[in-house]
Parts: C-alpha cells; sequence; structure tokens
C-alpha cells in the first residue's frame, strides 16, 4: 500500500497539510445512502509498517520481513531521540489515489497554480534562454507551444522530457 | 570528417521544435526582423501560436503526486507554476480494490450504491 515518507511528510507539515493528509490516510469514511459508514482504506495510527516478504499468496508464511514501528510508535521514538538525528514527522500510508485527489484541491483552489489536465506534453528543446515545449490535448488533438524559462519533468520513470533533454538514467531495470 | 553526436538527431520528430526554437531566440538585424514580423510568433508547426510564460512561471510536465506537490511547494514561495497533466482526472482507485468492494455490496444493492459512490468519489 502506498506510502508518504518521513521527507514528504515533513514537506507537508511545512505547507501545512499533514494533518489534513494523516487524517485522510488513517479513516476515510464514506457515507451511505443509510446511516451506515463504511471505513474504507483506513491504517491505523496503531498498525505496525511492516513490509512481508513472500514467495506468493498461496503460502501461509513470509520468507523474512522488514519491521517498521506504527505512526504513533515513530512519534514517540522522534519525542524519545530528541538530538536532530530523527524527522519531524512519522510517515503516512495513503492511496495514491486519494493524496493526489487532496493535492489536486489544494491546487485548483490555489491561484498560482494553473492545472491544465488533458494535456500531454509531447517534446521539448531547450536553449540558453529558455526551454520550448510543445502540448496535445488528448481530446481535441488541439496542440499548443510554450516557452518558458524552467520546465520541471514530473512525468514519471518513463519520462518523455528526461528523453528529450537526453538526460540517462542511473541504473536499469529492477 | 567531424564527429557528429549519433544520439542528436536520433529523434527527428524533434528538429521542427529546434528550427522553431532558433528562430525565436536568435536575435534578427532590422532587415531580417521587418521581414519576418509576419511569422515571428509562430511555430514551425503548422499555426500554432506560442505561449510565452510570465518570467520564472515554471511549466510542469506531469500532474501525479511529484507534479501537483511541486506545483503547491512553489505557490508556498509565492512562484506561478502551470501543471499539464494528459490525463483527465487524477490517479483512480486500483481496479482490483474496487472490484473486491463491489462483490461485497453486490448482495444489497450494490450496484446502484458503487456507481454512485464511484462518481462521488472520482474511483
Amino acid at each position: 500500500m502506498d506510502l508518504t515518507n518521513v521527507r514528504s511528510m515533513e514537506l507537508l507539515r511545512r505547507l501545512g497539510f499533514a494533518e489534513e493528509v494523516r487524517k485522510l490516510g488513517t479513516e476515510l469514511q464514506i457515507p451511505t445512502m443509510a446511516t451506515l459508514i463504511i471505513h474504507l482504506s483506513g491504517v491505523p495510527t496503531t498498525t505496525p509498517y511492516n513490509v512481508y516478504i513472500t514467495p506468493g499468496l498461496h503460502t501461509s508464511k513470509a520468507i523474512t520481513a522488514w519491521e517498521f514501528p506504527c505512526v504513533e510508535d515513530l512519534r514517540a521514538h522522534i519525542r524519545d531521540q530528541n538530538d536532530g538525528s530523527m524527522p519531524s514527522e512519522p510517515w503516512q500510508r495513503i492511496s495514491q489515489a486519494i493524496f493526489e485527489r487532496y493535492l489536486k484541491t489544494r491546487c485548483d483552489e490555489n491561484p498560482l497554480v494553473d492545472c491544465r489536465f488533458g494535456w500531454k506534453v509531447e517534446k521539448s528543446v531547450e536553449s540558453e534562454n529558455g526551454v520550448l515545449v510543445e502540448a496535445v490535448q488528448a481530446q481535441s488533438g488541439k496542440k499548443a507551444t510554450f516557452f518558458t524559462q524552467y520546465l520541471a519533468a514530473c512525468d514519471g520513470a518513463s519520462s518523455r522530457t528526461r528523453r528529450d533533454m537526453e538526460i540517462p538514467l542511473d541504473g536499469g531495470p529492477v | 570528417m567531424s564527429e557528429v553526436n549519433p544520439s542528436y538527431y536520433a529523434d527527428r520528430s524533434l528538429i521542427p521544435l529546434h528550427l522553431a526554437l532558433y528562430e525565436m531566440t536568435s536575435t534578427p538585424t532590422d532587415m531580417e526582423n521587418q521581414e519576418n514580423s509576419h511569422k515571428s510568433n509562430h511555430a514551425a508547426n503548422g499555426d500554432a501560436s506560442i505561449e510565452r510564460l510570465e518570467k520564472g512561471t515554471v511549466l510542469i510536465a506531469g500532474g501525479g503526486p511529484v507534479g501537483l506537490m511541486l506545483g503547491t511547494v512553489l505557490a508556498h514561495y509565492g512562484v506561478k507554476s502551470i501543471i499539464l497533466e494528459r490525463n483527465e482526472s487524477t490517479t483512480k482507485l486500483s481496479i482490483v480494490a474496487w472490484r473486491s468492494i463491489t462483490d461485497l455490496t453486490q448482495c444489497a444493492g450494490g450496484r446502484k450504491w458503487t456507481s454512485r459512490m464511484s462518481d462521488r468519489w472520482n474511483f
């Protein structure tokens, strides 16, 4: 299940989002048509963040396990070992779908962020003064060209931008 | 003979964009300027005009967790950004997890419930 690590949680804390993200990861409540409430995908703060290594679901025992503390235990450990070696926030499990939807609403309500979904970055070339980026709208096939000082490649492991900029990937396939 | 970097034009589809960028960033003389003024704001591919972003604005390719996070971080420091994401919406809940929920709810008229919930919660 998707993990937001301690460094990301520290960043979210600085932005003032850490508590809301933790709440969304801990318990997501979906009200049904009746008064019934289903708790979906929530991970209680007392559940250890262990990782079990197994050859498959047909075996009853894991080969080995990496044992990591739950949110509450890690928070206590951080508090006890106050020597600057600890992160300032524990990690948090939260589904990527829920996390992205939350961040998207934060972006949408922020006047400094312009979210243009349905636009695919096709090509990019750079010069000393800036980057020329070509994007296409998936539904209409409409093309747009941008000239920008900065282009941030946040398009994943098989990044098109990385390929266009000829930035090699360290290592190889796992 | 001079060595040509074989990877330079490996992707030939980038050539028109290279030409457009060259046309934009090279400073033409006054005479050339007058001659070319009518086509100066056009990319090499068709008639799509170029959107010049304000100085300091960051264009972010990809609206996943990293792109959305970067947008909020930049905004925190007062920097404008435009996020381009190819999908129409954010990542949906995995089909495996959702199917197990729909299986559970089949018995109690769950089909209607799940479609309503998926509309509401973007699954």
